[in-house]
């Protein structure tokens, strides 16, 4: 009985609450949009060779060497250069197609040789911006003059440089 | 059950047929949404970190660090259609952006404005919608297209 009373009174109020939702029933009107977005592949940039300026034999004046994109190399009146010159390579791979620009973060560095000898470098590249190819690769190199002082100590010198490579 | 029919009350009092029990809309001229212009995220340049890029129902997009905005947005656009006076309700449903190739993206659109009152005259009353995309790490590249819902409601 009691159970009952319960159920009748549930019941009730189902059925108070369905005829208060029909007085108001909530309409909508729906529209379809679209949206798009275009990723591109994270860029890398690989070294693919070092610049290198081979091996020099210093003066008693001062003079430059230059290594080109092509590899070739000047040798300052007064300097005696030989030995393998490269200049700096890099592999790029990004999306296909696209148009990177191509940068050089340090174009003015030095070159120590562990000590308090150092030498300037000046670094350029003709590459300031590229289409990527249809498989998204892509090159550049880098040239860079070598500053030799009067009678440069002996040595083995070195140093860094970065590059930047970014979408267009 | 007093509040209930408190709201009883107040939904009767907006009703413009307050005598009309049935379920369909009767109306002459109900609201309706239209799509006016799509959402484009431009283009973004993935990150081995992923992350998000937030695009403001104003049409501006923001890459979080290592993602970079490379231009191109715009925010999607609708028209509301209705009587006057009428308060509608805009609600977007999430969107699943796909390349193609089995990559996807999960878009998660968000309007200018949640509510509106409408304007007489067609195509008077426009909102914007922006919305955040979210990149997993590394995300594969291509173009993504997908479609959201947007559900206006009204009483």
């Amino acid at each position: 009985m009691t159970n009952k009373s319960v159920q009748a009174l549930g019941l009730t109020a189902m059925l108070f609450a369905g005829v208060a939702l029909s007085i108001e029933p909530a309409h909508a009107a729906s529209a379809t949009g679209d949206a798009t977005v275009k990723i591109l592949r994270a860029i890398t940039v690989t070294k693919s060779s070092d610049l290198d300026f081979g091996k020099i034999v210093p003066s008693a004046a001062a003079a430059t060497v230059a290594i080109a994109e092509d590899n070739s190399r000047v040798c300052g009146s007064g300097l005696s250069c030989f030995g393998t010159t490269t200049a700096g390579a890099f592999a790029v791979v990004g999306t296909a197609n696209e148009t990177v620009t191509v940068a050089i973060d340090n174009p003015s560095i030095t070159l120590t040789d562990g000590g308090s000898n150092s030498m300037a470098v000046a670094l350029a590249t003709t590459t300031s911006a590229m289409t990527l190819s249809g498989t998204g690769d892509g090159s550049f190199k880098v040239a860079g003059t070598l500053n030799v002082g009067a009678n440069q100590a002996a040595g083995t010198y070195s140093g860094q440089y970065a590059v930047s490579v970014s979408y267009q | 059950m007093r509040a209930m029919s408190a709201m009883a009350a107040i939904a009767l009092s907006l009703s413009p047929l307050p005598g009309n029990f049935a379920h369909a809309d009767t109306r002459k001229s109900a609201p309706i949404v239209e799509a006016a212009t799509d959402i484009s995220f431009g283009m973004v340049a993935a990150s081995t970190t992923g992350g998000t890029i937030e695009l403001t129902p104003s049409g501006v997009a923001r890459c979080t660090a290592g993602l970079q905005c490379l231009g191109g947005e715009r925010a999607g656009l609708f028209y509301v259609t209705g009587p006057k006076d009428y308060m509608v309700g805009i609600v977007l449903a999430p969107a699943r952006l796909t390349n193609g190739r089995g990559n996807s993206l999960l878009a998660l659109p968000k309007a200018s404005q949640s509510t509106m009152v409408l304007d007489p005259g067609k195509r008077k009353n426009q909102f914007s919608v922006g919305g955040k995309l979210t990149l997993s790490a590394a995300q594969p590249e291509g173009a993504y297209t997908g479609s959201y819902e947007v559900i206006v409601e009204y009483f």
